[in-house]
């Protein structure tokens, strides 16, 4: 069996980790070569990394860095737009590189790397925002507007190219730790076939557990483990072995 | 006397990730692709991550199917990782070249009906064979990424994981073996059985 995977994301800017709410509101976290480096001494399942800076490229000397420091699985996103740019990171020791816009931009070129690269090295996120009119759209968090496409077409879309996971992101919930919306996710899990791991509300344990029920592969969450009580001061922290039992059994 | 480590870099990614943790257990390696250095180390370590003909491809590019087979022939201890492992099969489901013939089995596809087609996250290994040097295996955790297993096989299976069926997560024969997970990315199971790995 395979257990339940409790995923800290990290966004970097400019080489600094941040952390967004609603991916508006920045809060500096620290150097992301330490914080990964804490994270890995704490033996968290996985650490999603996805560079929102407006840069062309990766920024492949931190990325290096970052990995050296890494003795647990990660996953990378951000401005990759070729077979030797993810040749590139899979070989600092990323497991998986995670594509968000160009699947719709560039759909063949996703499916093209799929095939050279295997199923399993690559991943697609998805974000989710309501708009003005409160009806949920998937969003394009780079240039701050709505795709056209309904979610329903882009994540078939998703389940024909069959990624090793899809990250479904709720962006109205992204930073606030005021638990998930859990009809939305009931709804769309149905949906994705492929591994489905969740980002934006985490609160507590009971969220993870109630992913766990859907059969859902994974929480995500940065909030939860970045701060200590109120949004103040910056703790990186992870769940305690016996919270990690709890979810699993 | 430490051995010498070679971690085969053949464009198929993972290769600083093994070293830098064989770095925190003291053993020194070195990543090449280089056959006159390959010929000259005591313990072969061949990763693999993307797709088995891919991974195929660039070892013939780089020259280094005859010496991988030759030092298995001369019984070097190797450990192929994850697809580095798949490969030293006679072929897989996953594409049309021939692997490396070590184990006379051929690698599969999950099934998307009864499961995850992806096997992806941390799951336990059970030792199937009766050697007490692999026992630590029962009491660890590994990070799996595979969507192609190495069937469970009578003589060559060490451990299995299970993804609705058993597969072999661990494998051996003679002195070459095999493991499906990622040991470098299992923070401290997998300082452990690189350790047991190497003293074995």
């Amino acid at each position: 069996m395979i257990f339940f995977r409790i995923i800290p994301i990290l966004l970097i800017e400019n080489q600094n980790c941040i952390k967004t709410i609603k991916f508006k509101k920045k809060i500096y976290l620290g150097d992301p070569i330490n914080i990964v480096k804490i994270y890995s001494e704490l033996g968290v399942d996985e650490i999603l990394i996805n560079d929102i800076s407006n840069s062309d490229i990766p920024d492949f000397k931190l990325l290096k860095q970052i990995s050296e420091e890494s003795f647990v699985p990660l996953s990378y996103g951000g401005g990759v737009k070729s077979f030797n740019d993810i040749e590139k990171i899979l070989s600092y020791g990323y497991e998986k590189i995670c594509f968000n816009s160009l699947v719709f931009e560039k759909f063949e070129f996703i499916e093209k790397a799929i095939k050279e690269f295997g199923n399993s090295s690559i991943s697609i996120s998805v974000n989710l925002k309501k708009n003005f009119i409160k009806k949920l759209r998937l969003f394009n968090n780079k240039k701050k507007s709505f795709y056209n496409d309904t979610i329903e077409n882009h994540l078939e879309k998703i389940n024909m190219l069959n990624p090793s996971e899809t990250l479904l992101t709720f962006v109205d919930l992204e930073g606030t730790r005021s638990g998930y919306d859990k009809e939305l996710i009931s709804k769309y899990s149905k949906i994705i076939k492929t591994n489905l791991i969740i980002n934006g509300g985490a609160k507590e344990i009971n969220d993870f557990i109630f992913l766990k029920n859907l059969d859902i592969s994974g929480g995500v969450a940065s909030s939860l483990f970045s701060f200590k009580g109120n949004n103040e001061s910056v703790l990186v922290n992870y769940l305690s072995n016996e919270e990690i039992e709890k979810i699993n059994n | 006397m430490k051995k010498k480590i070679a971690i085969i870099e053949y464009n198929t990614g993972n290769v600083s990730a093994i070293s830098n943790m064989l770095s925190k257990i003291n053993e020194k390696s070195v990543i090449t692709s280089d056959p006159k250095i390959i010929e000259d180390s005591e313990i072969i370590i061949l990763p693999g991550v993307g797709s088995f003909d891919r991974a195929i491809k660039k070892l013939e590019e780089k020259n280094l199917i005859d010496i991988l087979k030759l030092k298995i022939s001369e019984n070097t201890k190797i450990l192929g990782i994850c697809l580095g492992m798949q490969i030293l099969t006679l072929g897989s489901e996953e594409g049309d070249k021939e692997g490396l013939k070590v184990f006379d089995t051929y690698c599969k596809s999950f099934n998307k009906q009864n499961s995850k087609d992806i096997f992806m996250g941390w799951s336990n290994t059970k030792v199937k064979k009766n050697e007490y040097k692999f026992d630590f295996l029962n009491k660890s955790k590994f990070y799996f990424l595979h969507k192609y297993y190495f069937p469970y096989h009578q003589d060559y299976t060490i451990a299995i994981s299970e993804n609705n069926l058993e597969f072999s997560s661990v494998v051996k024969k003679n002195n070459v073996f095999g493991v499906q997970f990622h040991p470098e990315k299992s923070h401290n199971f997998g300082i452990n059985f690189f350790k047991n790995f190497i003293n074995i």
